[in-house]
């Protein structure tokens, strides 16, 4: 979806301001804040509504844009910059629609682009009854196999113009794809250990770190909390326990920089997230200079 | 929780194990009687309900945990006490949760060519609340109109209840076809379908859109439809929910949020509790009951749908 700098309705305002404060290196100069062009998907909508087959479908379309629209209501894509070397990039701030069948919820992201070369790592954790543990389990994935499909969409001056929501297409990729590495890591029979695997250099420091990992033990999962859909308003449906997270994910841009992502289930944005990536950015930026 | 059964297989522990001809447990098991006990039943409920003196052509099918078990044995070397009780006890409930996927198999003549029978644990919700639920399967040996569901629905999260109807379902049929026939090499024959229909991996696509975002929507948008006194346009879709004798049988099976092992605890808005799926010359049928042992209910509602969508 395309973002847009339109006069922001006063839940999307709220966000300016809650970015003006989460930081005190934040340029309050640098903020930019954008909110979701509709005039395409209403198009869409009405072309769809014309062409439905039968009453149904038309109910269907119907119902759909009018979700849809609600949720349109509380996206908003703040872009700030900080002042500090590490951060070359611009920082958004984005809020994610996360859809389920019990309906949508909103994930709080913070993205940024960080000029190092590594390779794709997913970071979540797991909730693993079987065999042995009954533990939460922080792991680190990797996909080497992710390059294709990030081909042509990981643009930097398209990252850079904030138009398009890159945000949005690393969330998908991200709980699409990240879970089932973040399973694969953590059931595999014999893990690899980090010292034995070379190109695991700039990823064990992040893992290794305290701060990094209290961090992320103090994001909120869908895993422990019960959500409200932001769709549904009527309805008392609660988003269902999910056993594996991913949180966070760093892939790499054709240009061999890194896209970073963390997520949040905590709406508005508090808490450990921004410190975090904060946290790793800094490590990553450390590694890359030694 | 003591009842061993309260764990559910993960998909690679089941990779691990293998289908065989009257697999049972060994004697002596905290299962294996209740293993037997629901063969029996289900053998029992097909007979009567198809008014037959003895059973109809049937296979029982085990999975077998013995090589997974006997990896958890070797892993226990060297490993401290506490990790060795770990794992006896993890062997413990692995045989029981193998039970959970048990397939009764009855090959049939009337328009139901075969019946599938498993049960189903699934996690609800909180880290350690479990339901339990029956699953038929059929294949159907005609095959009508477009993919469609069975289920309820309300406004809120209610302990059962609401409005029930069939809905439409939009399902990439081309696609389940194209990845049929590059299995199976172009060879759509009766017996594709047969062996097909009692896969675990069919079994997972049929009970999965059950779950699907879809699914869940297209009961809802029924439920907006009769608030607003509308007809969808779907002429098989009509006809089915005007059958009130049908809509009456479906109704009296076992909806996730009206009865959960006689537990009022679990509730929902939407629950699907059959799935239809057309094929090119047969149909496949997916059938859930939350009412466990109730066999007597799915029956009918299962040859009833069958019937009248036949004669539609």
């Amino acid at each position: 979806m395309k973002y847009i700098e339109k006069t922001p309705n006063s839940e999307q305002l709220k966000y300016a301001n809650i970015i003006k404060k989460l930081d005190p290196l934040v340029r309050p100069e640098s903020i930019v804040v954008r909110v979701p062009d509709t005039a395409e998907a209403t198009a869409q909508y009405e072309a769809t509504l014309a062409a439905a087959p039968n009453n149904f479908e038309r109910k269907k379309v119907e119902r759909n844009f009018q979700l849809e629209q609600m949720v349109w209501q509380h996206l908003v894509q703040v872009q700030f910059e900080l002042i500090s070397v590490d951060f070359e990039f611009p920082i958004y701030f984005e809020l994610i629609p996360v859809t389920s069948p019990a309906g949508t919820i909103l994930e709080s992201t913070i993205n940024t682009v960080v000029n190092t070369s590594m390779q794709p790592e997913f970071l979540g954790r797991i909730f693993e009854p079987a065999p042995l543990r009954q533990i939460w389990v922080y792991v680190i994935a990797r996909s080497l196999r992710l390059k294709d499909p990030l081909e042509g969409n990981f643009d930097l001056e398209r990252y850079k113009n904030g138009e398009f929501s890159i945000a949005q297409l690393i969330s998908e990729l991200k709980f699409k794809v990240g879970p089932k590495f973040i399973e694969i890591t953590a059931y595999r029979e014999h893990p690899v250990p980090f010292d034995q695997d070379p190109e695991k250099d700039l990823i064990e420091p992040i893992i290794m770190d305290k701060e990094v990992i209290n961090g992320l033990a103090d994001l909120k999962y869908r895993s422990e909390n019960k959500f409200k859909p932001i769709d549904l308003p009527k309805n008392n449906l609660k988003v269902d326990f999910i056993q594996t997270e991913c949180v966070g994910c760093i892939l790499p841009t054709p240009e061999k920089h890194e896209f970073l992502q963390f997520g949040d289930f905590q709406v508005p944005i508090k808490g450990s997230l921004f410190p975090t990536v904060k946290r790793i950015v800094a490590i990553m930026n450390k590694v890359a200079r030694l | 929780m003591n009842d061993l059964r309260d764990i559910v297989l993960k998909d690679w522990e089941k990779e691990k194990m293998s289908y065989e001809d009257d697999y049972y447990l060994p004697e002596g098991h905290p299962s294996a009687k209740y293993q037997r006990q629901k063969r029996e039943k289900i053998i029992k409920a097909v007979t009567k309900y198809l008014k037959l003196d003895s059973p109809p052509p049937f296979r029982f099918l085990g999975l077998n945990p013995s090589k997974y078990i006997l990896q958890l044995v070797r892993s226990k070397e060297g490993k401290p006490v506490e990790t060795v009780k770990k794992i006896d006890q993890r062997i413990q409930q692995v045989v029981g949760a193998a039970t959970d996927y048990d397939k009764m198999i009855f090959d049939l003549n009337g328009v139901i060519k075969r019946l599938v029978y498993t049960d189903r644990l699934i996690k609800t919700e909180g880290l350690f609340e479990f339901a339990i639920y029956d699953q038929w399967t059929a294949l159907f040996d005609f095959s009508v109109s477009d993919p469609l569901i069975f289920g309820r629905t309300a406004e809120k999260e209610m302990h059962g209840g609401g409005y029930y109807c069939f809905a439409p379902l939009n399902f990439p049929l081309s696609h389940l076809e194209s990845m049929i026939e590059m299995e199976y090499l172009g060879r759509t024959t009766d017996n594709v379908y047969l062996d097909l229909i009692q896969t675990d991996a069919m079994l997972k696509i049929m009970d999965g859109i059950r779950y699907t975002k879809e699914a869940l929507d297209n009961l809802r948008i029924m439920l907006l439809l009769s608030k607003d006194k509308e007809e969808t346009g779907i002429e098989i879709i009509e006809k089915l929910n005007q059958n009130k004798n049908l809509t009456k049988k479906m109704q009296s099976i076992g909806h996730f949020g009206a009865v959960v092992q006689g537990l009022s605890k679990f509730k929902s808005d939407t629950d699907i509790s059959l799935v239809y799926l057309p094929l090119k010359s047969h149909s496949f049928v997916h059938l859930v009951n939350f009412e466990t042992d109730k066999h007597d209910k799915a029956l009918d509602a299962l040859f009833s749908f069958a019937n009248t969508l036949q004669n539609i």
